[in-house]
């Protein structure tokens, strides 16, 4: 399973990627929204983890990008990021996020089970 | 001969001298009987100028007394001639200060008749809404603006606030009816503009006879806002971040992920675990107050079975109850209706209050919970502990916004000291109340009332985060 972790934060992606990995999955990280679709072609994910706040292209003009695209867009992403107003989530969830987590509020388990429900309902 | 012829003369003469005697007779007879028909006829006469002398007079002083009544009157007439002066100078001044008034008042003002029609509106309102003074007078005032919602709906007439004011069937003291969320009015060029509205219905002998709507354009108020929740949401980001970091990092050392830890490594970093966690609770509630103390904060009010919903707090509740063994009982009403409040609301409050009953709650203490109707729509909430109790010295200062009594800070030294801030802003901004008894090493109880039909829908940029949040 492969899953493409877009997040600016290099300490939060580094976790990810590291957690992630010692699951077992195979991963791709990027640091920017610019390259972040692109990317996510190239690597074709079963799952994306997407933060809002990135530098050269924002986390909804990506996901805007991995929804409009026929390839990709099936494949769920999760927002997971640090902002928590409504705005924020309803607006993440009208352009076709599968979920909304902010960050903080929940442990690396907590996040790697709702990968793993993510992946079991894409199936 | 001649003697006879004398005699006979003379008895011609004697008869000629009667008969003049008696036709003068006659005469004088006639006459006085005509004299005694004048007489009469003159008496009569008499009589009637009389009577209508006698009529003349009481005409007299009919018209004397009508003249008097007529001057009487007429004296009254130009009393309140003089007095309708006065009333009009009085009411001209009345007049000018409301106009005065009305034109320096920085809101709109417009008044209107039972029937929508517009008797009054001031200068501000001319303004907001683009139309001149007399194309708004005689206008129903539902034909010169409609009035939107925040999604750009039109609102349902009897959603409008002068419905709801003219709904009202007895005089109220209660104030102007007005609503919580942002309504627009539209402008004579169809532009919107975001208001805050109030309608007062006038009453007059117990009738509505009309209403006064005042608004006031609040788009400003609506920027600064904005700025504020702006800022609140970037800086809670930029403080979340960090805290993720180590959250996430030290669950991963805790894990084993990086190598086996020794028991001394696996207590500093669980240490460092409950720092953090305090932390990122801390901001949480920081940015509860934030959005409590901006008003930014949004209210989904949905028809919650109270009873069904403390139970379910209850049994969280009662996993730190058992650690302490402390009784936890719970007691519910009968027939309590569901209520309309937001549950995430409800949970901050009641999760709040059992909490700090169980922490201050010494080991084999009891906890009760009970829910119950104050009369018909009214819901009494009452939480009550065996613990360590408010000192009375510092009872006037627990609901301040930081603040921890003494007693609590040696049980624990963690607490925020924002709970009972936040439940007491919460209920304060939703038609609740709260107080409470305690008595110091023995135990205190919390009581919250509130009506049935508890909160209303209020929009803003966030709920409120319970603990844990999204």
């Amino acid at each position: 399973m492969k899953i493409f972790i877009v997040e600016d934060e290099a300490a939060l992606a580094d976790a990810l990627d590291d957690k992630f990995k010692h699951e077992g999955y195979q991963t791709k990280v990027v640091y920017e929204g610019g390259s972040a679709f692109k990317a996510a072609k190239e690597f074709k994910p079963d799952i994306v983890l997407l933060d809002l706040l990135l530098p050269k292209k924002g986390g909804y003009e990506v996901l805007k990008e991995i929804k409009d695209d026929e390839e990709l867009k099936s494949v769920p992403v999760i927002i997971l990021s640090n902002l928590d107003t409504d705005e924020d989530i309803k607006k993440s969830m009208a352009l076709g996020a599968a979920d909304y987590f902010v960050k903080s509020n929940h442990p690396l388990k907590e996040v790697i089970e709702k990968v793993k429900t993510q992946l079991l309902k894409a199936k | 001969m001649q003697i006879l012829l004398f005699v006979l003369l003379n008895l011609a003469a004697f008869a000629g001298i009667l008969s003049f005697f008696w036709r003068s007779r006659n005469k004088l007879k006639e006459k006085l009987e005509r004299l005694g028909a004048e007489a009469r006829t003159f008496e009569k006469s008499m009589a009637e100028i009389k009577e209508a002398r006698q009529a003349v007079y009481e005409r007299n002083q009919a018209l004397i007394s009508a003249n008097k009544d007529l001057e009487d009157t007429k004296v009254a007439a130009l009393n309140i001639l003089e007095d309708l002066d006065i009333t009009k100078v009085e009411l001209e001044t009345i007049n000018t200060r409301i106009k005065s008034i009305l034109a320096s008042i920085g809101e709109g003002v417009v008044a209107i008749d039972e029937n929508n029609n517009v008797i009054e509106v001031n200068e501000t309102a001319e303004t907001l809404l683009g139309f001149m003074h007399n194309e708004m007078i005689g206008k129903n005032w539902l034909s010169i603006t409609n009035i939107y919602n925040a999604d750009g709906k039109e609102l349902p007439k009897k959603e409008r606030l002068i419905s709801k004011a003219f709904s009202l069937k007895k005089m109220v003291s209660s104030g102007p009816v007005s609503v919580k969320t942002t309504l627009y009015l539209k402008k004579r060029n169809g532009d919107k503009f975001p208001v805050y509205m109030a309608v007062s219905p006038i009453f007059l002998s117990g009738k509505i006879i009309g209403a006064v709507l005042v608004f006031r354009d609040i788009t400003e108020e609506l920027q600064l806002e904005k700025v504020k929740a702006d800022f609140i949401a970037i800086a809670s980001h930029q403080l979340r971040t960090p805290l993720t970091a180590i959250s996430w990092y030290t669950e991963m050392l805790l894990s084993g992920d990086v190598g086996k830890i020794t028991i001394s490594q696996k207590k500093y970093l669980e240490e460092v675990n409950e720092g953090n966690r305090r932390m990122i609770e801390l901001v949480n509630a920081l940015l509860n107050v934030s959005r409590l103390e901006v008003g930014s904060f949004t209210v989904e009010p949905e028809q919650l079975d109270i009873k069904d919903f403390a139970k379910g707090v209850c049994s969280g509740i009662r996993i730190d109850a058992k650690k302490k063994n402390i009784e936890l009982i719970e007691n519910y009403g009968a027939k309590i209706p569901k209520i309309t409040a937001d549950k995430d609301l409800v949970l901050i409050i009641l999760q709040n209050l059992l909490s700090n009953a169980v922490k201050y709650t010494p080991e084999g203490g009891k906890v009760n919970i009970d829910i119950s109707l104050s009369g018909k729509k009214e819901l009494l909430i009452k939480v009550s502990d065996t613990g360590i109790g408010i000192p009375e010295a510092q009872k006037n200062k627990i609901f301040q916004k930081l603040f921890r009594a003494d007693n609590a800070r040696v049980i624990d030294s963690g607490g925020t000291g924002l709970g009972l801030y936040i439940i007491k802003s919460v209920l304060d901004q939703t038609t609740g109340r709260i107080w409470f008894e305690s008595v110091e090493n023995k135990g205190t109880t919390f009581y919250i009332s509130a009506p049935v039909n508890w909160m209303e829908k209020k929009s803003g940029t966030r709920k409120l985060s319970p603990e844990g949040g999204v």
